[in-house]
């Protein structure tokens, strides 16, 4: 398979379902019973902000395209002077209008809990992974074995459990050790930079840790079976009858070719840890984006809606790429 | 000096819907520089009994009886460290199939550094040196050992695994139908080969395959399994001249004859006996031309006709009466 | 060595999902749990739409003889709230699942049987919405569309459809090559009999073991919605009971009772539809049964096995 046409058909794939998704989006806040120019503007703003907005977004114009200004004009680009376009162009520029109840531009919003989010993803996935693939790893090696039976289980229940009830539950149990919510301690000063960071880490620590059970239990039966699949192959009869021991065999040669599933898998994963991440974030009062989301349901607040959902499905389509990308790195068959 | 003397080896698979006992009750032996054709149809046992001479058997496989001396000690007793020890380095394979018998995301030079630095056979530094010799040994060009093994063609993919073997100077190789799924240029090619390194390194050898051809060529001795049992052991010349057991018999017939190439191709009928229902007398009785009552009584023993020639047959006992 | 050759009979089902302890075990939960959603109403000591007259001290009561889960904010028995949320989120499950199953099967079996760019197409489409995180879709999809337990239904049934898609393709492409399928289109039945009378039942083991498990899907996604806010609010679920435990808060005053049984209640179903659906998975979709890493010390079992073999010795003849 060459690897510039993998590429190619993986980043097409990828832009083309980014429009679907814009479309989408724009469809869903327009065409709906009712005013829909409410989603974008809202009777709680102030009078210049509406005014504003409706300049921006040219909601006096038609939705998909304008034919009758292009009909008046004679030019075919006036038929692009619609809500679509419109709309198309101000994304490309970052502007997501304006929140209903904060009364601030949207992108500002998000950016402000960009990083928390992030922080908590990157700790929570990491620490997910690595135990969910040892524990994969050591259950498809000890196959019918005590411990198979029972990472199997922890697996499959962590997998089960709801993300909100489990974060519940573990912020019930944390009282008094660890921080209740939020991302700093507000007010504290700290004598050193480390001190502020070991402060951080107290707060995402809980949050993190759910989000890595909620995890682990996926990537442990994935790995499980990819595992097993491998183990069954010749090439670890080979590695085997020329010696080597049973831990080596997985190391050097079982571990590559079982992993490579775990590339692609993190990256389609990263959907339902999002959706895991809302809940989290909302229990543990997380400053991040997924919280935002959460406050916008509660107030109505479709621009602040519509903005986090642009963000977090635009985020999972790249980290799919960038996953198809790192498989055609590693995989050895995949070459020009 | 006999290097490998199995005795009596009896190998099952315990799985969920029964106990199939793939080979029952092997004995031979391997002298230095002999080379032992191991021959019979598909899921006589053949491939099971070399597996579990290297105790390589697949999950729920069990050796459940015998020996196998090697220079003395039975390596059925070591514990899993020592047998370590002896793979690759006394007794190598090379495996059926070699399509899918090297990893594909390790180049191939790396493959064979890595037998060759774990029994430490040859100094550090010297292993890439040592690589590059070896490739060259079954003509391969040694520029590419840094390649991996789907840039390799089939034949060139089963050479490699025959340097693999050969890496860490093995006194016995295995080697598993290894011109199977290769066509009948390469084939050759790959036989002369193993003639070849059999005279320059002295090396011994046991050829698994049903290609009764192949082992004309390159084997002295030939050891036909039926039904997961011994049928017929002798010297090639014996087996192929004065073939003692029925099955044997038939086998030979079934091939064609280089010498009468206009007689007739005969097939056996029937198949061969299901390992989880047995029957209790010999194996091949249901399908045998020379069966008799006696025959589906009691699994026939090994007999001794004329100098290291063993037939499993009771009927062997009446040409000499 | 022998392998076992399928499809199984439904004698043979039944006896390797009761081998299969985790099938068995998914399959009581499950069972269970469908129990009390049918009949748990008729026992139930309170009903948990009718507002009670309260004082002040019932609010909030822990486990006691009249409450066995307490109250909750408003005084209401948490134990038959809790039995009530089982019919919601079983109905919601299956209710779910069917359009899973009819959308997904279908387009699944569309792709699979047709290839080419029919195939591709529909791939791509399933593969677009499989890469968008599906619960940040559904809030806003509820957000606006509104609350209501025929919405989420539907969103959740819009949207696994893929999953089952995925698999029935995968079954239907690798059946299409075998003989008998072959031989029917040689005779020359027409495409549409070949997918209903001969694919369709060679499908239906696989898509069994995958719908139970959108079940769990289904029930988790509603759950979830529920808590964040958007679940149909004229409705007990066991979600929405444990938001109304986190607004009204039910962690600070330490009221555990209405935390943790409906929470608990979600992972009894949800993880008895994945044992029952692994099992399932394991026995139609079996993975290898073999592997060349196992424990050397099972290997050589001379001892342990004391197997009778007379080793034959050598006859002179």
């Amino acid at each position: 398979m060459n690897r510039i046409d993998f590429l190619i058909r993986k980043l097409s794939f990828s832009l083309l379902t980014l429009l679907a998704v814009v479309i989408f989006n724009f469809f869903l806040f327009r065409i709906l019973p009712g005013d829909p120019v409410q989603m974008i503007v809202s009777p709680r703003m102030r009078p210049e902000t509406r005014e504003r907005i409706r300049q921006i977004f040219g909601l006096d114009k038609p939705i998909w395209l304008n034919t009758a200004s292009a009909r008046a004009s004679g030019e075919v680009q006036a038929a692009f002077d619609s809500q679509l376009f419109i709309y198309l162009k101000n994304l490309s520029h970052g502007e997501l209008g304006e929140s209903f109840n904060q009364h601030k531009p949207v992108v500002e919003l998000i950016r402000a809990r960009l990083i928390p989010t992030v922080i908590l993803i990157v700790a929570g996935q990491l620490t997910g992974i690595v135990f969910g693939s040892l524990l994969g790893l050591l259950g498809a090696w000890k196959r019918k074995s005590a411990i198979d039976t029972l990472t199997l289980a922890a697996g499959l229940t962590a997998w089960s459990l709801p993300a909100f009830w489990l974060g519940i539950l573990l912020l019930i149990l944390a009282r008094g050790k660890l921080p209740m919510g939020g991302f700093e301690t507000s007010g504290a000063i700290f004598r050193s930079e480390w001190e502020r960071i070991i402060d951080v880490a107290r707060h995402v620590a809980l949050p993190a840790f759910t989000l890595a059970v909620l995890l682990f239990g996926a990537y442990m039966i994935i790995v499980r079976n990819s595992t097993m699949e491998v183990l069954a192959e010749d090439y670890i009869l080979t590695a085997k009858a020329k010696g080597l021991s049973a831990f080596r065999v997985l190391i050097s040669h079982a571990l590559k070719n079982a992993a490579l599933p775990l590339v692609t898998i993190i990256a389609l994963d990263l959907g339902y840890a999002l959706g895991g991440t809302i809940q989290i974030e909302t229990i543990f009062s997380y400053p991040g984006v997924g919280s935002l989301m959460y406050e916008a349901i509660g107030q109505r607040d479709y621009p602040v809606l519509q903005g986090v959902f642009m963000l977090l499905a635009v985020g999972v389509i790249g980290a799919n790429f960038l996953a198809d990308l790192t498989y055609a790195l590693l995989d050895p068959r995949v070459k020009t | 000096m006999v290097l490998l003397d199995v005795k009596g080896l009896t190998v099952e698979f315990h799985t969920p819907s029964g106990i199939f006992r793939a080979v029952e009750d092997l004995s031979f032996n391997l002298e230095a520089g002999d080379s032992l054709g191991l021959v019979g149809e598909s899921g006589c046992g053949k491939t099971t009994a070399m597996l579990a001479v290297m105790r390589l058997l697949p999950e729920p496989g069990r050796i459940v009886a015998g020996q196998v001396m090697f220079e003395g000690i039975d390596l059925l007793s070591l514990n899993p460290a020592e047998m370590r020890r002896y793979r690759w380095q006394k007794i190598s394979m090379v495996f059926q199939g070699a399509m899918n018998a090297l990893n594909p995301v390790r180049t191939v030079g790396a493959q064979i550094a890595e037998s060759i630095a774990l029994h430490k056979t040859v100094p550090g530094e010297q292993i890439r040196d040592e690589v590059s010799r070896l490739l060259d040994l079954v003509g391969i060009s040694p520029s590419r050992a840094g390649q991996y093994p789907h840039q390799y063609s089939g034949g060139m993919r089963q050479r490699a695994m025959i340097a693999m073997a050969l890496a860490c100077r093995p006194q016995i190789v295995i080697a598993d139908e290894p011109t199977t799924a290769l066509d009948v240029m390469i084939q050759a090619q790959i036989l002369d080969l193993l003639q070849d390194l059999q005279r320059q390194l002295g090396l011994s050898f046991i050829m698994v395959t049903h290609d009764l051809g192949v082992v004309a060529e390159v084997c002295n001795h030939v050891l036909v399994m039926y039904g997961g049992r011994l049928a017929e052991l002798g010297d090639s010349d014996t087996i192929y001249n004065m073939p003692q057991h029925p099955y044997t018999q038939r086998l030979l017939r079934a091939f064609p004859d280089i010498d009468n190439p206009k007689a007739e191709l005969s097939s056996i009928q029937g198949s061969p006996p299901a390992l989880n229902a047995l029957p209790p007398g010999c194996r091949f009785q249901p399908r045998c031309h020379m069966a008799i009552d006696e025959c589906s009584k009691a699994i026939p023993g090994n007999y001794l006709v004329g100098e290291s020639h063993i037939v499993s047959c009771i009927r062997v006992m009446e040409k000499t009466v | 060595m022998p392998d076992q050759t399928f499809p199984l009979r439904k004698s043979q089902l039944w006896r390797t999902l009761f081998r299969s302890k985790m099938g068995i075990l998914g399959f009581t939960m499950l069972a269970g749990m469908i129990l009390v959603a049918l009949f748990g109403p008729l026992f139930a000591p309170y009903d948990p739409y009718e507002i009670p007259k309260v004082t002040l001290g019932d609010i909030y009561q822990g486990p006691n003889i009249r409450h066995w889960l307490g109250t909750d904010d408003t005084g209401k028995d948490v134990f038959s709230a809790v039995i009530y949320g089982a019919r919601v989120s079983l109905l919601v499950g299956f209710a779910a699942s069917i359009i899973i199953v009819l959308l997904g099967a279908t387009i699944g079996m569309i792709a699979g049987y047709s290839g080419g760019s029919v195939d591709v197409v529909l791939m791509r489409i399933t593969d677009a919405i499989l890469v968008i995180p599906s619960l940040p879709l559904m809030l806003v999809i509820i957000a606006v569309a509104g609350r209501g337990l025929t919405n989420i239904i539907l969103v959740i049934g819009l949207l696994y459809w893929t999953y089952m898609a995925r698999v029935v393709r995968s079954q239907v492409i690798s059946i299409k090559e075998r003989p008998f399928i072959l031989r029917a289109h040689a005779i020359g039945v027409s495409p549409f009999r070949i997918a209903t009378y001969h694919i369709l039942p060679q499908i239906l083991p696989v898509l069994f073991a995958e719908v139970v498990l959108d079940v769990s899907y289904a029930i988790l996604s509603e759950a979830s919605l529920s808590f964040l806010g958007l679940g149909d609010p004229t409705i007990i679920s066991w979600g929405s009971m444990i938001n109304r435990a986190f607004l009204r808060g039910a962690v600070t005053k330490g009221a555990w009772w209405y935390i943790v049984p409906p929470g608990l209640a979600l992972a009894w179903v949800t993880l008895g539809l994945t044992f029952l659906g692994n099992a399932l998975q394991e026995i139609f979709n079996p993975r290898l049964r073999t592997h060349h890493l196992f424990d050397e010390h099972k290997m050589v079992a001379r001892a342990r096995l004391a197997v009778n073999v007379d080793v034959s010795t050598e006859k002179v003849v």
